[in-house]
């Protein structure tokens, strides 16, 4: 082919609008919610279209969108209209930073009790136990957990969860807290990936409860888990029953919060989160306020009025 | 599964005719699978007619079919640096290969155009997609227009 064939072909009338349903379904399926939320669905009317269709909101991640893009565009607002859009049919839904008891509540009370898989990633102080708690009940269908980073939530709700979803087969809880290791033993038998990593409670004898309770189990991390000593009987047990075993001392470089587990990196992630949070509320305080003033000045204005 | 030593008919929109392994296109056109399958091939007379698919976008999809065949047992690496050297291609060559690919049902190459087009629009802005995609009627009313960009004005 000469040089002049390819500077022809652009004259060719191809038109990425005339693709069938079902395949610009599947290009747009595999963008993120925030960049169908915020660009795809406005390219044009026909994607316009599609993007209300459920199936696209089957699944819905909102994560690695950046603290400043996290607190700025209303993740929590945008999140709660992907939700409506998917009519009940969500399956799996990511959550980073931005996650709220009400937010939980709000799934709930749309309707998707189908949820497959919830990922609640560094959502630092707003989710509780109480949510997870009350949003347990009403997921029977969940297989897969991850709760990383979210310092409030304990074994209480670890024990709810366990009690309201048999299906669970993999739960990740990393930064757990206290106690989380005899929740999880007694109460997720049906476990066959458990990941708990930087989680300083964890001791032999709770490693020891986890292996009796969770007879499935696979896939182990342990990483940093810095009171677990593997050895003796201990360390020939997990090896016989875990394929897949990462020990408290294994490189953590596969691990997608690796930074996280030193605390300083920590303690300014959250401060980052505080304050960019802060300072947005404080911005929404003002302008509501200016409105609401402005309304009282028009209601003023308009009784005035009506006195003359 | 088809013996590997047969040989079917394919004919692009150019009436041009491309012989094939069987296994190659069985193992990855789940369409030509199912003619295989069924009997509706017959291997003295048949040639199976793709109408929508030209001889350039054809040749392409034989050579994936049979390099993913006959390397299935390389690493990884080897594989996506190969696919990837595959899908560089412009645009309208990336569209042809989609309608093909969806037309045959290539499950894997499929996927793979669909994970390109996704980097080509990834994190890029409204106009951007639509010179990439090369849209030039969006279909929206101005009104609508203009009240998508009054919501989200850094993304256009």
């Amino acid at each position: 082919m000469d040089s002049r064939s390819i500077i022809a072909e652009p004259a060719k009338k191809l038109n990425w609008l005339d693709l069938p349903h079902d395949v610009t379904l599947m290009i747009i399926g595999k963008l993120t919610t925030f960049h169908i939320l915020t660009s795809a669905q406005f390219v044009c009317r026909k994607w316009w279209r599609i993007c209300m269709d459920p199936l696209i909101w089957r699944t819905i991640n909102m994560c690695d969108i950046g603290i400043p893009n996290s607190v700025d565009y209303k993740l929590e607002k945008m999140c709660r209209h992907a939700i409506d859009r998917s009519c009940g049919q969500l399956v799996d839904i990511s959550i980073e930073y931005f996650g709220t008891d009400d937010l939980l509540k709000y799934i709930i009370d749309s309707g998707c009790h189908k949820l497959r898989r919830l990922r609640l990633v560094q959502c630092f102080y707003e989710i509780l136990d109480k949510g997870l708690c009350e949003m347990a009940e009403k997921l029977p269908l969940l297989e897969e957990l991850d709760i990383t980073l979210c310092p409030r939530v304990s074994s209480i709700a670890l024990e709810a969860i366990g009690r309201g979803c048999p299906l669970l087969k993999s739960f990740k809880y990393n930064h757990g807290g206290k106690k989380a290791t005899f929740a999880i033993a007694q109460n997720m038998s049906n476990l066959r990936h458990l990941q708990l990593v930087e989680n300083r409670y964890l001791d032999n004898s709770g490693l020891s409860a986890i292996l009796d309770g969770c007879p499935h189990l696979e896939s182990l991390d342990l990483r940093r888990c810095c009171n677990v000593k593997l050895e003796g009987i201990l360390r020939t047990r997990c090896d016989e029953k875990v394929k897949d075993m990462k020990d408290p001392d294994a490189p953590l470089d596969d691990f997608e919060f690796w930074g996280l587990c030193f605390e300083s990196i920590y303690d300014d992630a959250v401060y980052d989160y505080l304050r960019e949070k802060r300072w947005v509320q404080e911005r929404e305080a003002r302008r509501i306020n200016s409105g609401s003033s402005r309304e009282k000045k028009n209601k003023a204005k308009s009784k005035s009025k009506k006195k003359r | 599964m088809g013996s590997p030593l047969k040989k079917i008919m394919l004919c692009s929109s150019e009436k041009e005719i491309f012989s094939v392994e069987e296994q190659v296109m069985v193992q990855h056109s789940v369409i030509i699978n199912n003619m295989i399958e069924d009997g509706s091939y017959n291997y003295e007379e048949s040639k199976i007619p793709l109408d929508c698919v030209d001889s350039k976008t054809l040749k392409k999809v034989i050579d994936y079919c049979t390099y993913h065949t006959h390397h299935h047992n390389d690493n990884q690496e080897d594989l996506e640096a190969w696919d990837a050297q595959f899908l560089n291609v412009d645009s309208n060559g990336l569209y042809d290969l989609l309608m093909a690919a969806n037309y045959l049902e290539i499950r894997n190459l499929l996927d793979l155009i669909y994970r390109t087009i996704k980097n080509m629009i990834k994190g890029k802005k409204i106009d951007e997609i639509r010179r990439i995609l090369n849209i030039k009627d969006h279909g929206f009313t101005p009104e609508e227009e203009e009240q998508n960009r009054k919501e989200y004005p850094h993304f256009y």
